[in-house]
């Protein structure tokens, strides 16, 4: 169906072969790549909510793990302090009193109560509310301990608890002895601690002392008698941990985002400060001690208040999503927040670990380039593949295609007749010119054709041994060649003495620019005389024209002469004609005449016989006899006038064929002549104006015009040499071609050969 | 006497016209099978074959040329195998008569031969004219020849 070559089909064929599973291959990828894309969204969103919700688990941890270690930490310090208290006696009362302002740590109110000295042992503990001043015992528990230390005193039978030395600090820094833990809450509860170390036990968890929330252990002291009169307090603020603060601060959720604690409820905290939404551990410290409750996203929603709701109804390591949108104070920008919290309920902590959603997006633009540059190899390497396979094909083609391609070219040199040629493709043996040629790159690769066993091998051999058969033939053609190399060599000789004549040139021309000056002078004489030759030629235009125009009468005059010879000639014959019918009657008057004579004679004869009475009658016939005789004798003249009269026609007929054809002969000629001397004006005519040109060329350009028309004589001379040369050349060329021609006629003979 | 002129060669001769029955023109002979090589061929002479003599032959010249003047001249002959048969002379220049008076006729110095079948004349206008004698040109021998 096409009309391709066997290479060209080879080659077609290789392509398609590695373009195919390219296309295909690209093709599956670039499908591939939308599927493997969703999915690897879906695969990242689990992922960054596990990583996120992780972030959340592990402050959780944290958080869970320092609770019980800085719980432990409290019953340690717990012990000791007790320790040293039991080394430092017996707890018991004296007198006399001190008068207190005893201050309610929930609602301030201060009320005077007078309570007597609490004493350990001997020492007692004096009012110190200075922390430069040593309080015996608590100052020894905290220095060793490093927790804070309380010792309450009983004030009433409710149990509330006045603290009477403290290592605990007010806000400005003092001591804050004299406030007192009501049995009772302002809620109307009874105080947990209260009510457990009135029932004789350890009360141990979170409180809220003076201000902050601290791990705590409250342990009840009792007399000799075994009274509870106070309590033993050991606290460590809760927040003080640094090592957890610093983990969470610096918990880094994704790429950007980070940790943030909150308080949950405000629930056994002062009244003066509501608690919750208060941050507590936040990234760089960034919103520490701030309120974030009323923190809206873009659509107004108070995203903390609704996580703070539901956060605490999660149980421990239940985590809560959500996804918020958050405009950027800074740059105005909205970002998508993921949100994971959970509840860590003994220290009423919400754990907020938050990521933007655009922390993950690079692993999916990773994952997304990583597929686009594996189509882009896909399709690169389909590409190479490609070009793989053309230059295979290419080759392989070549391998296939060539010997033939080189078969079908000796085949049609062949074929052409260019013997040689084939011979030299093949690698003929016998063609000794071809033998010369073997070593270049296609006779070895003619080589390597016939030394293959393969079909295109044998038709290879084949066609060489064709040829060698067919060189045979040549040995005439060679001898041509001989010639033709000889006559080459004389044209090369004859070209080297052109090349002298052109050396002579050269000399010429500097002997030109030596005779400028000379030549100028002449230039004037010469103009003068184009002068002349103008006038001249215009002259013999207008003679010419003058000779054309007589030349056009002549003929114009010999045109009708020889018509008018024309009419005489027919004239002539008519009267030869007449000529002839004159005759004809001739003939029948000496017919008659003949008849009158014979008549006569007969009649002569019976008057003879009748004697006297035929007398008359034979004067009679003696007179008729006379005119026959007359007659005969007149006819003879007139046929003799005849014939001269024929005679003179016909010699003027033929002096008048002659005459017409000599005077057509001229009309030729006049007519040539008037048509030689139209072209002489037209060259007189056509010279004058091109002598005006040189005239004006001249006249213009004088000196130049000069020096060139004499250089023209020498130049002249070296043509004339260069002409012996050429007619050298000439002879020279007419013998190559004359060999060439033998050659030819010996090719020709071998083409029919 | 009146005679006829008529050229035998190149000699003229002169026959008496008595001797003449008819000079007839020439005419396209019948070749039949000739007795003799001086016998022309036969005509029709008014419904008889005749035959025709070439003078010329005859007297051992060359033969008449077939020419307007060249004419038949049928003279009576007879023999004593054939008595009364006309008998055609074959001459040329058949144009002319003469007449010949007796003194013309008698003047000849010469001895008349016998046997000679022609005496010459001389006349005034014509030169000498030989009288042509036909008993003697034509004996019996040759009569019987020609008509048999």
């Amino acid at each position: 169906m096409f009309d391709l070559n066997l290479r060209n089909k080879i080659i077609i064929l290789g392509v398609l072969a590695a373009l195919v599973p390219t296309v295909t291959g690209s093709l599956l990828v670039y499908w591939k790549e939308q599927r493997v894309n969703a999915q690897m969204q879906k695969a990242i969103d689990n992922y960054s909510y596990q990583l996120i919700d992780r972030a959340a688990d592990d402050a959780y941890s944290t958080v869970e793990i320092s609770n019980s270690m800085i719980q432990k930490y409290v019953d340690h310090s717990l012990s000791m302090g007790q320790s040293l208290l039991k080394y430092g006696g017996e707890v018991h009362f004296t007198n006399p009193n001190v008068t207190w302002n005893a201050i309610n740590q929930f609602n301030l109110k201060s009320t005077t109560v007078s309570l007597p000295r609490f004493m350990v042992g001997n020492t007692w503990l004096q009012p110190n509310p200075d922390f430069k001043i040593k309080t015996p015992i608590i100052d020894e528990v905290t220095d060793i301990t490093t927790a804070t230390c309380t010792i309450f005193q009983r004030i009433n039978e409710a149990g509330d608890m006045l603290r009477v030395a403290t290592s605990v600090p007010n806000k400005d820094g003092s001591r804050a002895i004299s406030t007192y833990i009501p049995a009772v809450n302002p809620d109307g509860k009874p105080n947990p601690v209260i009510a457990s170390v009135l029932g004789g036990e350890t009360f141990r968890g979170r409180a809220f002392v003076v201000n902050n929330w601290y791990m705590t252990a409250y342990a009840p002291l009792r007399n000799s008698k075994g009274e509870i009169i106070g309590m033993f307090y050991v606290g460590i603020r809760r927040d003080a941990a640094p090592a957890m603060r610093k983990i969470l601060a610096e918990t880094q959720v994704g790429k950007t985002g980070a940790i943030y604690i909150l308080y949950a409820t405000s629930s056994g905290a002062s009244e003066a400060r509501d608690l919750r939404g208060e941050c507590v551990i936040s990234k760089d410290a960034k919103y520490d001690g701030q309120n974030l409750i009323n923190e809206q996203d873009v659509d107004g929603k108070y995203y903390i208040q609704d996580i703070l709701q539901h956060a605490v109804k999660l149980r421990p390591n239940e985590s809560g999503e959500m996804h918020v949108m958050l405009r950027n104070p800074a740059n105005g920008e909205v970002t998508h927040q993921i949100l994971q919290y959970q509840y860590f309920k003994p220290w009423d902590w919400v754990i907020i670990a938050q990521a933007p959603q655009s922390d993950f997006d690079e692993a999916r633009e990773n994952t997304h380039r990583e597929l686009r540059s594996l189509l882009y190899l896909s399709i690169g390497g389909g590409v190479i593949g490609l070009a793989i396979a053309i230059w295979l094909a290419l080759f392989i083609s070549a391998h296939i295609a060539r010997p033939i391609a080189q078969v079908t070219v000796i085949a049609g040199r062949i074929a052409e007749g260019n013997l040689l040629e084939a011979g030299q493709l093949a690698g003929a043996e016998t063609c000794s010119l071809t033998k010369k040629r073997i070593d270049d790159g296609n006779s070895s690769v003619t080589e390597r054709f016939s030394k293959t066993r393969d079909e295109t091998g044998r038709l290879f051999c084949a066609v060489r041994t064709m040829i060698d058969n067919l060189y045979s033939l040549i040995s005439q053609v060679k001898s041509a060649s001989i010639q033709l190399i000889s006559t080459a060599t004389q044209i090369s000789a004859t070209s080297k003495q052109q090349e002298s004549t052109v050396q002579n040139f050269g000399t010429s021309t500097s002997e030109i620019a030596a005779a400028v000056k000379e030549i100028s002078a002449t230039s004037q004489e010469l103009l003068k005389t184009m002068d002349d030759v103008t006038i001249v030629a215009n002259q013999t235009g207008s003679q010419a024209a003058a000779a054309h125009t007589s030349i056009g009468g002549m003929e114009e005059a010999m045109r009708k002469l020889a018509q008018s010879t024309g009419t005489i000639s027919s004239k002539l014959s008519i009267i030869n004609d007449k000529a002839n019918n004159i005759g004809s009657v001739i003939t029948t008057i000496t017919k008659v005449a003949d008849q009158t004579n014979l008549l006569s004679l007969n009649a002569a004869i019976e008057a003879e016989k009748a004697g006297e009475y035929g007398l008359g009658f034979s004067v009679v016939a003696r007179e008729i006899r006379r005119l026959a005789d007359q007659t005969a004798v007149a006819t003879l003249d007139i046929e003799q006038m005849i014939r001269e009269m024929q005679t003179s026609v016909s010699t003027g007929v033929m002096e008048m064929d002659k005459f017409s054809e000599e005077v057509r002969r001229g009309v030729d000629t006049a007519s040539q002549l008037g048509q030689q001397f139209g072209r002489i004006i037209d060259q007189v005519q056509a010279l004058t104006p091109r002598f005006e040109a040189v005239h004006e060329g001249m006249q213009a350009q004088s000196q130049g015009a000069q020096q060139i028309n004499d250089a023209m004589l020498q130049l002249t001379d070296a043509a004339r040499q260069s002409a012996v040369s050429i007619r050298e050349f000439n002879l020279a060329a007419e013998q190559l071609h004359r060999a060439v021609q033998g050659l030819k006629e010996e090719i020709t003979k071998f083409k029919v050969a | 006497m009146l005679a006829l002129l008529f050229t035998i060669g190149t000699e003229r001769f002169g026959l008496d016209a008595s001797e003449i029955v008819e000079v007839a023109p020439y005419v396209e002979l019948l070749h039949g099978s000739q007795p003799h090589d001086f016998v022309a061929g036969e005509f029709s002479y008014r419904g008889t074959p005749t035959p025709i003599i070439d003078l010329g032959l005859l007297t051992g010249q060359s033969a008449c040329p077939p020419l307007l003047s060249t004419r038949i001249i049928l003279v009576r002959r007879a023999s004593p195998k054939y008595p009364d048969r006309i008998i055609g002379l074959l001459a040329e220049k058949v144009t002319e008569t003469v007449t010949i008076t007796p003194a013309q006729l008698h003047t000849t110095d010469q001895q008349i031969d016998e046997a000679a079948f022609k005496t010459p004349l001389t006349l005034d206008g014509y030169g000498t004219v030989q009288l042509l004698h036909l008993d003697r040109l034509l004996p019996t021998v040759v009569l019987d020849l020609v008509l048999g």
